[in-house]
């Protein structure tokens, strides 16, 4: 490194930050006035949305949170209308798929794959579906502004869990697709409606293989199978041992006195309470099978759709010699009781009526959208209101999401103790960052050579995004976790002295592993410098069309942000104009301005003005004096030191967690 | 603000001209300052372990069949499922596995119209003349061989345990009474989780190998390749109070993008403003804490493990059984299945191989480098539907796998440094479900890999069964109640303490790593009375 070069920069800006007088004010640009509301509204968009912008915290800062919060409630979704516009995820799902392969028909009377076509291309279309439902579409705007219904919806994607990792969704993305929509559907509806719908779903019924299960067959010497009999109680909404209303264990029988003295807990199942339940999940098939009951096969069934009842699959414990009724939980039943013949939902009822799943539940609401460790008082304030909304109704989610977010805990920094908050998923670090910096669709890249067409050529993409690989790049994915267990487990400590002495947990530190940092690292800072429109069109000198197309539909390079508004707000303050010629940038006192200026704005928006002091000055002391941003272009010098300062707060620890 | 002016200060000389020699003593500070400056334990020579976890539960009753008159018994429940009572004859295939010219296609003992489903239950590999009345599933001939060359035992009907218990004791409600059972038996994350801590009567929080870390802090000269090592995640078995796992992925490491140390200005700039940041989050508040110390810890290993598998290649002379290269993955036509393989386990075996080489070797130049402990998570093992489809092809890839990383130590010259075992949740029920798959059970089979075949003192006892081979009649003596779920006989402990013992951990740790041991000593009072007997060469 050339001493010479440096020095003259590095004394006049030492005493540049001297002269600041110590640094502990906030950078230039922010409004005092607002600090402490625009990092209360930050907050409240980092728990309840994929990510916060610019805009977003100023509305929230003028209508005030509580509002904020009701409006999401009232906002528009893909379930009230037919032809109003904003797909479900499965139309939209398909409409993607025609959109980039038009010449395939995709499916015939809801049977998928029935033409041929390449049908595990619709994993891809699923997922191109799921991104515009968390970062928003630039022209069909209904889509992703029912923010806080669809991370509520990621959040039950967590708990009641299928995954297209699993070898029979892996080519059924329409059924992924119909999934999310259960999970969007209900998101504010009945906990019990969720629970049927997604227990009737034929993607549960795949994922855990009740799909075609059936009675008692003593010449094959078959039984039912115990899959989902025994996940549905552990994972989905009772859990393994007694809890009391505080999700604490229960170990007197009353879950509303807590903290209960000893050390054991108390097992809320035992092997036959799963062996009679597996005997209640007999007889469901997808519609339409074409063959006989249970195949499965490419073009046999309807996979995004509810599965239907066969009674003459169904236990009835005529070839044990049984008298037909189960007892789950404590609770008997008939197995043919119901409108439907199935005991289904008497099974359903046992587990939805069971005290645990309130705190089962809240816990697992709370600890997704706000905070890894909640007090008792949380999570039992939570719990009471799934047990009763105040109008008598149980596991009415809006009510319970209500809570959640609006809860002092959650809301009110002075009843945020020193352990409050958590780290984030790295997929929801880089839904945040498209977010805040104006993501669009890549236009223009080159859809899949259509088979059917025949002629090899390949359809040109508009408005659409493209991202199907998220697992190699961030270890995980939405709708695409390693196992029913989900991404990482609730009961995680991290190896850290303040969270292994206080046995405080980090959950979604279990996949920050050491190669899994890495890889999120470089997929971020590669889509931060290399993914943005000025970049491409001004420093590259391409035009979008001849970048985009290089891209295909398998491709994890289908968005694009920009830096538009970053370039106004380091020029305003480097020239006093916007005019694009950044002509001061080679005048330290100018630029040194124009970074403050910078920083402020990104403080703002990346972390809801919660910068330290000490991060702002080393940053402040990179982005000064770096030769990498010493290009006799000025634009080009100004834009590399913009998309620096993004990437070193976007890779910092301060962004990496929320609090 | 004025306390970090020091600090500050550092990293503005670092900006300003420090440069590439500054910006590598920080790292070698930074690794020596976060591992403190414990003892290394100074135990002799190299050895590593691999452990091979099964994620879901592995049926082991469809890889060891019983080859006797007992087959009945278990043909009878496992219906669709059974393996038949057919031996296919492994000599006529011995040398040309070991000369990599097995032949492909229908030349493969197990072939069915090559379809891995129907080969699945052709046959086995009779292994009477090891004097043992069971076979190998017929889709693991590799894994059949190692036995026959005495370099793998197998363990019979073992699993997760407090204490010996029977099928009466489960019946009238003392195994209960008496928490003779683990707690949330057929649960997959707690059974994981009881075997990884070896506390099956609680929910322990700390992995037996990460005790060891602890135990052995110091241990390779305080180099950030530690102990223990996962290319499966964060997992409990490595989880220690005072250390923790290196967590990678199989494959050559990668840098941090644009921050490799030794290279250019520009670099070098961004590195030190990233390790400037790292160390302000380390100040920071408990989250942003935690997040920076993963952020460093990241950078430090990779930087350490990235610089010493560079200049270290390995080009294998051996080859695999069909003739591929030694860590290839064969395709369906060489192994006339229909589907391909994962190549999952293949691939992480061949990364820990290269590991366990660098290891022997110093690679990371320590100047004492002594113990390693891998983690090798296999997932799909929870096969409730269309198990023939599935599982022949992990007991395929199974087989290949160990044959592969056997060769390639016995290449390297590491083969008794190394011991391989095998763990999963749990085995699966004998009796099978309507989608003609199998649900979680209890009691399964499982193996230990290691040594030369040679028999020398202090290396692995091969070509043996441990352990008593289960009555697998459904409510029969053997069974939880009466959907075949075998109640284990030996404990996960007695094997994993077996290993730890041939590793180097002094008794009374062990008697602390496994507190359930005690229960199934033979002689009270006498800890090594519950080990295996033999397991290794004394």
């Amino acid at each position: 490194m050339n001493m010479n070069k440096w020095l003259p920069i590095v004394f006049s800006s030492l005493f540049l930050l001297n002269a600041c007088g110590g640094g502990s004010e906030k950078g230039g640009g922010v409004d005092k006035k607002n600090e402490s509301t625009v990092t209360s509204a930050h907050r409240l968009l980092t728990q309840a949305t994929f990510g916060a912008t610019e805009a977003e915290i100023d509305r929230v800062v003028s209508m005030g949170e509580k509002a904020w919060i009701d409006e999401q409630f009232t906002k528009h979704s893909a379930y009230v209308s037919d032809s109003d516009g904003h797909k479900t995820h499965l139309e939209r799902t398909i409409e993607i798929a025609e959109l980039v392969e038009p010449s395939v028909t995709w499916s015939k009377d809801g049977i998928f794959g029935t033409g041929g076509g390449p049908i595990w291309h619709l994993r891809a279309n699923q997922a191109s579906a799921w991104l515009e439902n968390a970062l928003g579409h630039p022209t069909n705007t209904m889509h992703g502004s029912d923010q806080l219904r669809q991370r509520v919806a990621y959040a039950l994607s967590q708990l009641m869990v299928v995954s297209m990792k699993d070898p029979r969704l892996y080519l059924r993305g329409e059924s992924v697709a119909y999934y999310n929509d259960i999970l969007a559907k209900n998101a504010f509806g009945s906990f019990r409606d969720l629970l049927g719908e997604v227990t009737r779903s034929a993607t549960m019924g795949v994922y855990l293989t009740y799909q075609g299960n059936q009675k008692a067959n003593p010449e094959k010497s078959t039984r039912p199978d115990e899959n989902f009999a025994r996940e549905v109680i552990q994972l989905f909404t009772v859990g393994l041992y007694e809890l009391n209303i505080d999700g604490s264990a229960n170990r007197d029988g009353n879950p509303n006195t807590y903290p209960d003295a000893g050390i054991h807990q108390v097992p809320t199942y035992t092997q036959e309470d799963v062996v009679e339940l597996a005997k209640v999940m007999t007889g469901w098939d997808v519609k339409s099978n074409k063959y006989h009951f249970g195949y499965t096969s490419m073009g046999t069934g309807e996979y995004a759709a509810p599965m239907e009842f066969f009674p003459e699959y169904h236990e009835d414990e005529a070839a044990e010699g049984g008298d037909g009724y189960v007892t789950v939980l404590g609770n008997t039943f008939a197995l043919n009781s119901g409108a439907d013949g199935s005991g289904l939902d008497a099974a359903l009822d046992v587990l939805f009526n069971h005290p645990n799943v309130a705190p089962f539940v809240s816990k697992h609401l709370i600890t997704n959208l706000v905070t890894s460790n909640p007090s008792s008082a949380y999570v039992a304030r939570v719990a009471k209101v799934f047990n009763d909304d105040g109008k008598g109704h149980r596991g009415y989610m809006k009510a319970v999401v209500r809570a959640v977010l609006t809860d002092p805990e959650a809301r009110d920094r002075s009843q945020q103790g020193e352990g409050f908050g958590k780290v984030k998923e790295p997929f929801l670090v880089f839904t945040q960052l498209l977010r805040a910096f104006d993501v669009k669709p890549l236009e223009g890249w080159t859809g899949p050579a259509e088979p059917i067409r025949g002629d090899g050529s390949k359809s040109t993409v508009h408005g659409i995004y493209s991202y199907d690989s998220p697992g190699v790049h961030f270890g995980q994915g939405p709708l695409r976790s390693k196992s029913v267990f989900n991404h990482y487990m609730p009961d995680f400590v991290p190896n850290e002295r303040y969270f292994s002495d206080n046995n405080l947990v980090a959950p979604e530190a279990q996949i920050q592993t050491d190669g899994n940092i890495i890889n999120v690292h470089n997929t971020l800072a590669n889509y931060l410098t290399e993914f943005e429109r000025n970049k491409i069109t001004k420093v590259r000198n391409k035009t979008m069309a001849e970048f985009s197309k290089r891209f295909q539909l398998y491709s994890s390079h289908g968005m694009v942000i920009n830096y538009d508004r970053e370039l106004a707000v380091f020029e305003e303050a480097l020239d006093g104009d916007t005019d694009g010629d950044f002509k001061n940038m080679s005048n330290a006192l100018d630029k040194i301005n124009a970074v403050d200026a910078l920083i402020a704005h990104l403080d703002k928006k990346m972390l809801g003005n919660t910068m330290s002091d000490e991060v702002r000055e080393a940053l402040r002391y990179y982005l000064v004096n770096s030769s990498n941003f010493s290009s006799s272009k000025k634009f080009d010098a100004a834009l590399h030191l913009i998309s620096d300062a993004v990437r070193f707060i976007a890779t910092s620890s301060a962004y990496m967690v929320q609090q | 603000m004025k306390n970090n002016n020091v600090k500050r200060r550092d990293f503005m000389k670092l900006l300003a001209g420090g440069g590439t020699a500054a910006a590598l003593s920080s790292v070698g500070q930074l690794a020596v300052m976060s591992k403190a400056s414990a003892a290394d334990p100074g135990l002799p020579g190299y050895k590593a372990l691999v452990c091979v976890f099964f994620l879901g539960g592995n049926d082991g009753f469809n890889m060891l069949i019983p080859s006797d008159a007992s087959h009945a018994d278990y043909a009878a429940i496992r219906a669709a499922l059974a393996v038949k009572k057919n031996d296919l004859g492994l000599s006529s295939i011995s040398s040309a596995m070991h000369n990599g010219t097995m032949g492909s296609g229908a030349a493969n003992l197990y072939d069915v119209n090559k379809t891995q489903a129907k080969a699945y239950t052709k046959g086995f590999y009779d292994l009477s003349s090891k004097g043992m009345n069971i076979g190998v599933n017929g889709v693991m001939p590799e894994f059949a061989q190692l036995i026959h060359d005495n370099k793998l035992s197998v363990i019979a009907n073992c699993g997760n345990m407090v204490a010996p218990v029977t099928r009466q004791e489960i019946k009238d409600g003392t195994a209960k009474l008496q928490l003779k059972l683990p707690l949330f038996l057929f649960a997959h994350n707690h059974q994981q989780r009881e075997l990884q801590t070896g506390e099956a009567h609680r929910i322990g929080a700390l992995g037996w190998a990460g005790k060891i870390a602890d135990a052995w802090q110091g241990i390779n000269n305080n180099s950030p390749i530690g102990l223990n090592i996962s290319y499966s995640g964060n997992n409990r078995m490595l989880m220690g109070e005072k250390t923790s796992a290196l967590v990678l992925s199989p494959g050559k490491p990668i840098s941090f993008r644009e921050m490799r140390p030794n290279t250019d200005s520009y670099n070098q700039e961004r590195r030190a403003l990233f390790q400037e940041l790292i160390k302000i989050g380390k100040r920071a508040s408990n989250f942003e804490r935690l997040e920076a110390t993963l952020l460093d810890r990241s950078q430090t290993n990779f930087e350490a493990l990235a610089t010493a598998w560079e200049n270290n290649t390995i080009d294998y002379a051996a080859k695999g059984p069909y003739g591929e290269d030694l860590f290839s993955v064969p395709t369906p036509a060489q192994l006339s299945f229909n589907d391909k393989l994962s190549g999952a386990f293949i691939k992480r075996m061949d990364t820990v191989a290269k590991m366990v080489d660098m290891g022997a070797k110093d690679a990371f130049q320590t100047g004492n480098y002594q113990r390693q402990i891998f983690f090798v998570g296999v997932g799909g093992f929870d096969t409730h539907a269309n198990q023939a489809n599935s599982h022949s092809k992990l007991m395929r890839e199974l087989s290949l796998g160990l044959w592969k990383f056997q060769k390639a130590m016995e290449e390297l010259g590491h083969a008794e440094k190394v011991t391989t075992f095998s763990m999963s949740d749990f085995g699966r029920t004998l009796s099978v479900n309507a989608g003609l798959g199998t649900d979680h059970a209890w009691g399964s089979n499982h193996f230990v890999m290691g040594g030369a075949g040679s028999k020398t003192s202090g290396t692995l006892n091969g070509g043996k069964m441990f352990g008593t081979f289960p009555n697998l009649t459904p409510n029969g003596p053997d069974d939880y109640s009466d959907k075949g779920r075998m109640i284990p006989t030996t404990s996960q402990d007695q094997i994993n303490a077996s290993i730890c013992e041939w590793f180097g951990v002094e008794q009374s740790l062990i008697s602390e790593l496994f507190p359930n041991l005690a229960n199934f000593e033979k002689t009270q009072g006498d800890t090594k009375s519950a080990y295996l007997k033999d397991l290794f060469v004394s």
